[in-house]
């Protein structure tokens, strides 16, 4: 009989540990897909690469224009975030074969207070990873109504 | 005769409003590899009544001797100071037949800043 009951015991323990990781997941994923509203702060977050170009006077000079590249992917990144991307797509066909596929993407926005998190350069490549904070109150009905 | 006086008064202005500097930056790059670069300083020839919005501090390492050395040696900071206030991009890629090229223009505006120049470090004003 007390057998039983442990064993019910343990599976009750069981089910209820279960359900509750069930619960937390389920809050983690609410987290991870915050969307912007009237009364929230986010946080976004990108990180732009930059490659040194060939010819340069010096290492010194291909390093820094490689984190202004990496610095200017970064900020289009973020225009893509938060102002969305202009996407043209044009497809040519002819005796029913595709003769040339085109698409065409465009982001355009001014972006003030973005801040620098860390700057990583690894042979020719450099990282900038940037982060910019969106207030909800004061963003939210101009990016909404630009949808609208 | 004129051309003497306008040289007179661009030197008074110079030594009665200076430090108030117009930083202009651009970067092309193409295939997230910088292509092109301009930045552009001029300073300005007149007063300016309005103050400063923010202010940040670049310690003197170099050791420049006056405030046309540090604007020249400290320009790369200034710049990045200036397009963390503003930052114009423009960006677009092409597609065709899955090959893709991209290219990214990089601006600020015309960006009034005042230099306040010290011999250990110099005061960074950004007006509005």
């Amino acid at each position: 009989m007390k057998k039983t009951l442990l064993i019910s015991a343990f599976f009750a323990a069981s089910l209820f540990a279960s359900a509750t990781e069930a619960v937390k997941e389920n809050v983690v994923v609410e987290e991870k897909n915050i969307v912007l509203n009237n009364n929230n702060v986010i946080t976004l977050s990108v990180i732009g690469q930059g490659v040194a170009p060939e010819h340069t006077i010096s290492p010194s000079q291909s390093l820094t224009l490689a984190k202004k590249a990496a610095k200017a992917d970064a900020l289009a990144q973020l225009a893509e975030k938060l102002n969305g991307v202009k996407v043209e797509g044009y497809d040519l066909v002819k005796n029913m074969v595709v003769q040339r596929s085109q698409v065409k993407t465009c982001v355009s926005s001014m972006i003030r207070h973005a801040n620098i998190v860390e700057t990583k350069c690894k042979g020719d490549l450099c990282e900038v990873e940037m982060e910019l904070k969106v207030v909800g109150n004061k963003w939210y009905p101009e990016l909404a109504s630009a949808y609208k | 005769m004129v051309s003497r006086t306008s040289v007179c008064l661009q030197i008074i202005s110079l030594s009665l409003f200076g430090g108030d500097y117009y930083f202009t930056y651009s970067l092309t790059s193409k295939n997230i590899v910088a292509s092109s670069e301009k930045l552009q300083i001029s300073k300005k020839m007149t007063p300016t009544e309005a103050k400063p919005i923010k202010y940040f501090e670049i310690s003197n390492d170099k050791y420049a001797k006056n405030e046309q050395e540090f604007v020249a040696l400290y320009k790369d900071e200034i710049t990045e100071l200036i397009l963390g206030q503003n930052a114009f991009i423009q960006s677009s890629s092409k597609t065709t037949n899955m090959i893709t090229s991209d290219s990214s223009t990089l601006r600020s505006l015309p960006t009034l800043i005042n230099i306040d120049f010290k011999e250990d470090f110099g005061i960074i004003g950004i007006y509005e």
